[in-house]
């Protein structure tokens, strides 16, 4: 039960992008088109599931044992850039249309802030790990699902009579902005 | 000391998949051949 209740808090409550506001950058600039959109949020959540589970394996294993964990930084992020480069020549190898469709959208995840952000935040709370799993997959689905949700909303928008002033970015983070309201509501 | 030498060797993993990823540093997905 409490691990069912992890999932939908770190998916919904707690999204990761509406209350903590972290990914924001792939989010706004991947998010035009749906196809791409939701492609990108796949690939996010094999990319936070896999790197939360080898980054508490090197705190919890390494880190802590030696008295070193002031460099956990350090070893997430070259982490989370080795997975992210074994993960694009795998696109490359077996799916080249998806590479030729995100091209340098795929080593930008290393620069994902969301995916750095899940490895800090299993350690701060002193999650097990099955926690560790079940919070890593809660918040890049959650990932997933405003990315894919605000593409189809950025796709209404395109063709709504919005006043110039507020056409592309102001209109897309004030709707960001209802969207938080909404996703946080769940959390009351 | 593991912790360091835990940082370098995931330094060089992650430099050695980035450059066999991308390939030419200049390139930018481009399809163009560099030498």
């Amino acid at each position: 039960m409490k691990l069912i209740s992890l999932f939908f808090t770190a998916l919904l409550a707690e999204n990761i992008v509406l209350t903590k506001f972290l990914g924001l950058c792939p989010l706004l600039g991947n998010s035009r088109r749906e196809e791409n959109a939701y492609k990108m949020g796949l690939m996010v959540v094999f990319t936070v599931v896999l790197s939360s589970l080898i980054s508490y394996f090197f705190y919890y294993q390494i880190l802590v044992p030696t008295n070193t964990t002031h460099l956990r930084t350090l070893v997430f992020i070259f982490t989370i850039a080795s997975i992210v480069g074994s993960l694009e020549i795998l696109i490359k190898r077996y799916m080249p249309s998806l590479y030729k469709s995100m091209g340098l959208y795929i080593p930008l995840i290393t620069t994902n802030c969301a995916v750095l952000g899940v490895s800090i935040l299993v350690i701060d709370n002193a999650l097990s790990l099955v926690e560790t799993l079940v919070y890593a997959l809660g918040s890049s689905m959650g990932f997933l699902l405003v990315i894919y949700v605000f593409s189809t909303l950025r796709a209404k928008m395109e063709n709504a009579p919005i006043l110039e002033g507020f056409r592309g970015t102001p209109i897309a983070l004030i709707t960001l902005g209802i969207m938080a309201l909404l996703f946080t509501r769940y959390g009351l | 000391m593991m912790g360091y030498v835990l940082v370098v060797a995931l330094f060089l993993l992650a430099t050695l998949v980035f450059k066999k990823s991308r390939g030419c540093t200049q390139c930018r997905g481009c399809d163009k051949k560099h030498d």
